[in-house]
């Protein structure tokens, strides 16, 4: 064999390290940023709703980018179910592959997939999170034109109401999945514990006061247990009597419309009389010994106190969304932890005892689609909804998985679980991430009739009240500044209300000076120029 | 002949062995902590919180960890990056570091210049992604989880530095007697090395198995996700459950869950092998340390 010259060596160790270099570094130049990638299939798919006869061909590949909102984040749960629901449409006349991306990091990648191009066809999103942006960049389909030709099902699905509710000036972003129009707000507390010192139990009638008897006898009787566990940023003040206000302004600046049917002029969050009479509230228990002196602690990222507090046996009672459904699940739990515990849940803003809320037609979450993925794509994607919606075998198939193997089927649009199933690996798609209305998931057949009234009563319309100008979207970018400025200032300002850890007064007198030194009013100047613009252009 | 020590002395020395021995305590008590986490019921954790030890044990949160093939993949595709990563890591390196060493080749200095130009500006997100993903193809495939981190450019310095500290006479005379670069670098410069070689070494390995950054980024659907990515999921999962459970309309189970003994769990099962393998190189470790500290 020949022996390598020094020179001949030289050469090919510093092309190497040349390339390596070149390839680790290598400018994005040749990338295409904004094209559209390239499509999975070449069969474009049929222009009608899926047929009866089998599809043929090479089926057209769709892909959902989504992250572990509801579903659990595992391939194994997910695929199998993904391989039916192909099978199952192909077989039906919808030629697609369907195909779940699952991204274990959304925030950072979500954004990049976008900005790279990448090859996905529709996402789960929320406008809370990354719609906003992502709309502006143009990476977000406007639907309407899909919804008119080949979503037909979707739409009627979706409802007029909300799907008119859901524009965005001339366009429809996503597929509304909706449910419910408005949630209760309320307390989680140990019915055991009730029981056992002889306290009256609260009353959607009394609210937070009717409370107070379970507090002070744990308070007298039960010396490691604090009877209410206030959590800062999910504080008794945001679930105070008030239930009219308008619930989607800027969160984080301290501003507020306190009731929708009486005006729209907004006011500093302090000057709101119900966020004040409920911190007052919460004083007052504070002083009594009857809320955590301190802030409380969490182990992870979601402030979940009854994970951390309420199950270990080391508060009594917190609040909750919607307690008068969710203490079906959570009381699970807690036997789970001390097997003689009982939970209950009650609306404490007395919803339900009459006092009407305003309810929502724009939803939160929704299925969106690439602007960047290829047309034949971005119609199939709305067609396998389209298909989906057909029918409840689709949607059973979609929201709970294989029959047998992931749960039970049960009359009633209801499910049992089977047993040996492990529950945190079992496939469940919730309805909020699925595009599917909520009102087609099945409920476990053990549900309490109570708990079912109260879904029944979240998603009757004639419950609540809507705001007719629901549809105002803030242009955030003309108060990006303002706004952040107030969002570094808010958690500090609103802390001494929120704990009860302050005289009420003084921490009012605190926030407002705080959030007005932050330029509060110019920001408030600005919000209610836009809104009023946006009354006056409505108003006929 | 061997000092005796005064009593004051003695004194001293026990003092500063206390005060060692009560710092290297404070140092093991997370670890330490940890691990007994890792074992306690999860009931127990949350109502006594992290302690040194435990009034009651379980191992439920290492059953849930190992539930399923995740962790076992996981582990396969953790030790196969590492392993590979690190050496096909130091061979680049090593060749590269030499290459901008060598003194009688011109150019050396553009391309430490090269180098050190990528240290100090690093590509933004996107683009990074673009070129990695689209235009070099690597997604969905192991050497995705390989090749974007197998040339770090400090750790070049650090070995060029070193090769040059290697006695300039015993590289020339092997250069005189026929050897080229090739032998010289492999049978002289690199025996010579070891302590660099381990340092880096052991570096790029710890690299290599903590990363989820390219795994999160660069594998969508192909079942080779390391293990610190599994982990990062399961807890994430976790939290995800939890968040889900307060929606309305949705029914999930998970009585009896161990979150908080899970994250112990996970954290134990992910630095084993990687505090298991510093052993091995602590020899080199402390010396490759201290090199280029002093120059002749």
């Amino acid at each position: 064999m020949k022996k390598l010259s020094r020179r001949d060596v030289l050469r090919v160790m510093g092309i190497g390290s040349a390339g390596a270099l070149l390839a680790a570094c290598a400018p994005p130049a040749a990338a295409p940023a904004a094209a559209p990638a390239a499509p999975a299939a070449k069969e474009p798919a049929k222009e009608a709703a899926p047929a009866a006869a089998p599809a043929s061909g090479a089926p057209l590949k769709i892909t959902l980018v989504e992250s572990w909102f509801g579903v659990p984040q595992f391939k194994e749960s997910i695929d199998p179910i993904t391989t039916a629901l192909s099978k199952k449409a192909q077989a039906e006349g919808l030629n697609v592959e369907f195909q779940s991306m699952i991204l274990d990091d959304h925030d950072t990648k979500y954004p990049v997939l976008y900005a790279s191009g990448a090859d996905f066809t529709m996402a789960f999103d929320a406008p809370w999170n990354k719609m906003t942006t992502l709309r502006a960049q143009n990476a977000l389909l406007p639907l309407e034109g899909l919804f008119d030709t080949v979503g037909k099902k979707v739409k009627e699905e979706v409802t007029e109401s909300i799907y008119k509710a859901n524009f965005v000036g001339e366009h429809i972003y996503g597929i509304p999945t909706a449910y419910y129009y408005g949630g209760t707000g309320g307390v989680i507390y140990r019915e055991d514990v009730r029981v056992k010192y002889n306290a009256p139990a609260p009353t959607l009638e009394g609210g937070w006061p009717s409370l107070e008897p379970l507090l002070e006898a744990v308070a007298k009787n039960e010396k490691t247990l604090i009877p209410f566990g206030n959590v800062t940023t999910q504080s008794l003040t945001g679930y105070n009597r008030g239930t009219k206000g308008w619930g989607s302004l800027p969160t984080k600046t301290g501003v507020s419309i306190p009731d929708v049917t009486k005006g729209f002029k907004i006011i500093g969050q302090e000057d709101d009389e119900a966020f004040i009479e409920s911190a007052k509230l919460l004083r007052g228990w504070w002083e009594k010994g009857y809320v955590n002196k301190t802030d409380l602690t969490f182990s992870g990222s979601s402030q979940n106190a009854q994970v951390d507090y309420v199950y270990p046996g080391k508060i009594a009672a917190c609040v909750e969304n919607e307690p008068d459904y969710k203490w079906v699940d959570q009381n699970k739990q807690m036997k789970s932890s001390i097997k003689e515990a009982e939970l209950r849940g009650l609306d404490m803003r007395g919803m339900r005892a009459g006092n009407k809320g305003i309810g929502s037609l724009k939803q939160w979450n929704f299925i969106v689609f690439n602007a960047g993925a290829p047309k034949e794509a971005q119609e199939a994607g709305m067609k396998w909804y389209d298909w989906l919606v057909s029918s409840q075998d689709n949607i059973d198939l979609w929201m709970m998985g294989v029959e047998g193997t992931n749960y039970k089927k049960e009359d009633n649009l209801r499910f049992s679980e089977i047993e040996g199933v492990d529950a945190a690996r079992n496939y469940r798609r919730q309805w909020y991430v699925s595009g599917v209305s909520g009102r087609f998931q099945r409920q476990p057949k053990d549900l309490p009739k109570e708990a079912e009234e109260a879904l029944k009563f979240f998603s009757t319309a004639d419950n609540w009240v809507f705001n007719p100008y629901e549809q105002f979207e803030p242009d955030v970018k003309a108060l990006e500044v303002d706004a952040a400025k107030l969002n570094a200032i808010y958690d500090e300002a609103v802390h001494g209300l929120n704990t009860g850890q302050e005289a009420t007064e003084d921490a009012a007198k605190k926030m407002k000076k705080l959030l007005d030194d932050a330029g509060r009013q110019t920001y408030i100047e600005k919000l209610q120029k836009q809104l009023d613009d946006f009354i006056a252009a409505h108003k006929a | 002949m061997i000092e005796k020590k005064s009593v004051l002395d003695r004194f001293a020395d026990a003092g500063i062995y206390i005060a060692l021995g009560v710092f290297a305590l404070f140092c093991l008590m997370p670890f330490w902590i940890m691990i007994v986490a890792s074992f306690t019921d999860d009931l127990v954790l949350r109502e006594d919180g992290y302690l040194p030890w435990a009034r009651a044990w379980s191992l439920e949160g290492y059953r849930w960890v190992i539930k399923g093939g995740d962790i076992r993949t996981g582990y396969m595709v953790s030790v196969f990056v590492t392993v590979v990563g690190t050496l096909c890591s130091l061979f680049v390196m090593s060749g590269l570091g030499y290459v901008m060493a060598l003194k009688r080749l011109k150019g050396r200095n553009k391309i430490a210049f090269y180098v050190f130009f990528t240290m100090i500006f690093t590509p933004s997100l996107i683009p990074w992604f673009i070129t990695v993903r689209n235009l070099l193809g690597l997604h969905d495939n192991i050497w995705a989880l390989i090749l974007p981190m197998m040339l770090q450019p400090f750790w070049v310095f650090v070995l060029r530095n070193f090769f040059a500290t290697l006695p300039s006479e015993l590289l020339e005379s092997a250069y005189i007697d026929g050897a080229n670069d090739a032998t010289i670098l492999l049978k002289i410069v690199l025996p010579l090395s070891t302590p660099a070689l381990a340092t880096v070494g052991l570096f790029m390995a710890v690299a290599y198995w903590n990363d989820w950054f390219l795994g999160v980024m660069l594998i969508d659907f192909a079942n080779i996700k390391p293990l610190s990515l599994i982990i990062l999921k399961m807890v994430s999962n976790i939290q995800a459950i939890q968040a889900a459970m307060k929606q309305p309309g949705v029914s999930i189970n998970l009585a009896g869950m161990p979150s908080l003994t899970i994250r112990m769990a996970t954290a134990c099962i992910t630095i084993g092998p990687i505090i298991l393998a510093y052993p091995f190189v602590q020899r080199y470790f402390v010396r490759g340390l201290t090199m280029g500290a002093v120059k002749g």
